[in-house]
């Protein structure tokens, strides 16, 4: 692929695959390795987005496969990932108010305690706006389990921040 | 954000959805972009590494030919000119497997004549036509049955002169040489 068509795909939509890949692997070092096997990636193919309509999609979906191998391949640390997954990580970013801040900073703890699958789910429902049918064909899931994976964090993260929430509120 | 899949979880109207969706998340930070699009960009140069072995090879092949080419043409040369003779040869005399035959059969009317000749000299009858000799191959042979006993008294050592036996239908029969005992 030509640098300048990298360079465009990369400022279009790094931001994207970076909270998508920070979401699921909770951890800088890992998002930025595998951030970075995703445009190696698509630098290597000439024709990697040949046919492609839905270019976000089509990088979150190789955001999600690096992130997967990214796992398998520290399988020891993978192991650990679940249950380390509520160690302090920016996902949001900084607030002004403190009150504002304090909510994120919940947020990103409660989404560190949902399982891996659910996190992406909810993540690419939320804050990337995808139908179930995307999402289902993003991470290579049926529909229903995609639906149902998101109903399940939602109501955990109801569960964990409505408190919360309704004190701001 | 549509609402293609009729599920009841998939509506954008409730507000605790929107206000999570609202949260910002990070940017990726701005160090990793030239970083990331160098190392993408070096990557995508070394991908064909096997191309340029195989050029090498090929490079290897060319050069081995290429040292000898004299060598090369007339052993090619010389290939041409047997396998050219060998089929102009086989054009004009046919098949070798005739001549084969009668070579043969030259042969066995001489040793026929060569066995006449030396039955009148030593006085037998040998006027009977001559069959091939059976073959003697160990597949055409059927072996002797006989008893494993039999086998082991021919062979015993130290004994020979001494004992005589004769194999008979219903058995083995044996006797010694008393003179020599």
């Amino acid at each position: 692929m030509p640098p300048d068509e990298l360079e465009r795909l990369y400022d279009t939509h790094a931001d994207a695959v970076f909270a998508f890949l920070l979401t699921l692997l909770r951890d800088e070092a890992d998002t930025r390795d595998a951030l970075q096997e995703v445009f190696l990636r698509l630098a290597r193919r000439a024709d990697a987005l040949k046919g492609v309509i839905d270019e976000r999609g089509f990088l979150l979906r190789a955001a999600h496969n690096a992130a997967v191998d990214l796992i398998r391949r520290r399988e020891a640390r993978a192991r650990t990932l679940t249950a380390f997954s509520s160690e302090p990580v920016e996902l949001f970013a900084p607030a002004t108010d403190p009150e504002e801040s304090a909510f994120r900073a919940q947020l990103t703890e409660a989404l560190g305690e949902l399982p891996p699958e659910q996190r992406a789910v909810v993540h690419l429902k939320l804050w990337e706006g995808l139908t179930f049918d995307r999402i289902a064909e993003t991470l290579e899931i049926p529909l229903n389990t995609a639906a149902s994976r998101y109903r399940y964090g939602m109501d955990k993260l109801r569960t964990r921040l409505r408190p919360l929430y309704d004190e701001i509120r | 954000m549509n609402t293609d899949t009729p599920l009841p979880d998939d509506s954008a109207g409730d507000t605790w959805e929107r206000r999570l969706a609202a949260q910002p998340f990070r940017a990726v930070p701005p160090s990793w972009r030239s970083a990331i699009l160098a190392k993408a960009g070096s990557g995508a140069g070394v991908r064909p590494q096997p191309a340029r072995d195989r050029s090498v090879r090929s490079g290897w092949f060319e050069r081995w030919l290429r040292e000898y080419p004299v060598t090369w043409g007339a052993l090619a040369a010389l290939w041409l000119v047997v396998a050219g003779l060998n089929s102009v040869d086989r054009w004009l005399n046919g098949p070798p497997t005739t001549s084969a035959r009668s070579i043969s059969t030259t042969q066995w009317a001489e040793i026929q004549n060569q066995r006449k000749e030396l039955g009148e000299l030593a006085g037998i009858d040998l006027r009977a036509p001559l069959r091939p000799a059976p073959s003697t191959s160990r597949e055409e042979t059927p072996a002797v049955l006989r008893p494993r006993s039999h086998r082991r008294l021919q062979s015993l050592p130290g004994l020979e002169g001494w004992m005589t036996w004769d194999t008979e239908p219903d058995g083995i029969r044996g006797s010694v040489d008393t003179a020599r005992v």
